[in-house]
């Protein structure tokens, strides 16, 4: 799998687009399940081919092939980043929703409005260790952090979310 | 105890369901999106030379026009070769054929060397 993602991404690299095209349908719905945790659903799709473009474009600067997958994760994480501190600064706090059960009536856990409630940074790490079951030096790689302060992102998450579903049963 | 609940493990769970809902764009379909959004500018890029050149010769050739000297019209060479050509006192002209003249120049009279009278 990885030597032929490798071959795909040298053939990108000398450019070809088709080559390219076949790294993105692989990717694409990990890294816009990824966008979706971190941005919300309604610009998720756009982060990530905003991502999967800028990442054809600096292309040439990714020295191990077979990283692909970490290094485009990092471009669209940092894409994420920053469309979600462009919105939280047009949403005041009070205006998210607080996480409760009327929100979903099925009764299960309002997964999205705790996910609004963390940190944008918080809500990659959780994503990627709950949903990708990625290491924390994986982790790290992926969104150009150290694995220390991947732990500590987690750590903050989890009280968060546990607070956070304390005060939803209550 | 065995009942007791895991918050984190319950959400989790509720995480990872929630996550893998399913992505309303295809593999697909983003894979021609992002092909278009890269090849579009690169073909623009391609072009831009040949653009640059033709938008050049255009606006030389635009100020070669404008500016050049204005040819005569017929009209005014005409107007121009029936003018009476002004000739100094002592300077007679004699027409070979219409394009060729000839000047002579006649000496002087002077009044006090017993010239022409």
């Amino acid at each position: 799998m990885s030597a032929a993602l490798a071959e795909l991404v040298q053939q990108a690299q000398a450019g070809d687009a088709d080559a390219f095209a076949v790294l993105v349908e692989g990717h694409w719905e990990r890294l816009v399940r990824f966008a979706r945790s971190v941005v919300g659903d309604s610009e998720a799709e756009d982060a990530a081919q905003e991502g999967l473009v800028a990442a054809w474009r600096a292309l040439s600067s990714l020295a191990e092939p077979a990283a692909f997958s970490a290094w485009v994760t990092r471009i669209v994480g940092r894409r994420c980043l920053r469309r979600a501190r462009r919105s939280a600064r047009w949403l005041p706090l009070e205006l998210v929703a607080e996480p409760s059960a009327e929100a979903d009536p099925s009764g299960d856990i309002d997964v999205a409005a705790i996910l609004r409630r963390l940190a944008p940074r918080q809500r990659a790490v959780l994503h990627l260790t709950v949903v990708d079951g990625m290491t924390d030096s994986e982790i790290g790689a992926a969104l150009g952090i150290a694995p220390a302060s991947v732990r500590a992102h987690r750590r903050r998450a989890r009280e968060s979310v546990g607070r956070l579903l304390q005060k939803g049963e209550s | 105890m065995a009942n007791r609940r895991d918050p984190n493990g319950d959400f989790d769970r509720a995480f990872a369901a929630w996550a893998r809902r399913p992505v309303t764009v295809t593999p697909e379909e983003a894979a021609g999106r992002v092909q278009a959004a890269i090849v579009e500018p690169r073909r623009r890029a391609r072009l831009q030379p040949l653009l640059a050149l033709a938008a050049t010769v255009v606006l030389a050739l635009a100020a070669w026009l404008a500016l050049r000297p204005a040819a005569p019209s017929p009209a005014l060479l005409q107007a121009q070769l029936e003018a009476p050509i002004a000739l100094e006192e002592d300077v007679v002209v004699w027409w070979l054929d219409p394009d060729t003249p000839v000047y002579f120049s006649l000496p002087q009279a002077r009044g006090d060397d017993g010239g022409i009278s």
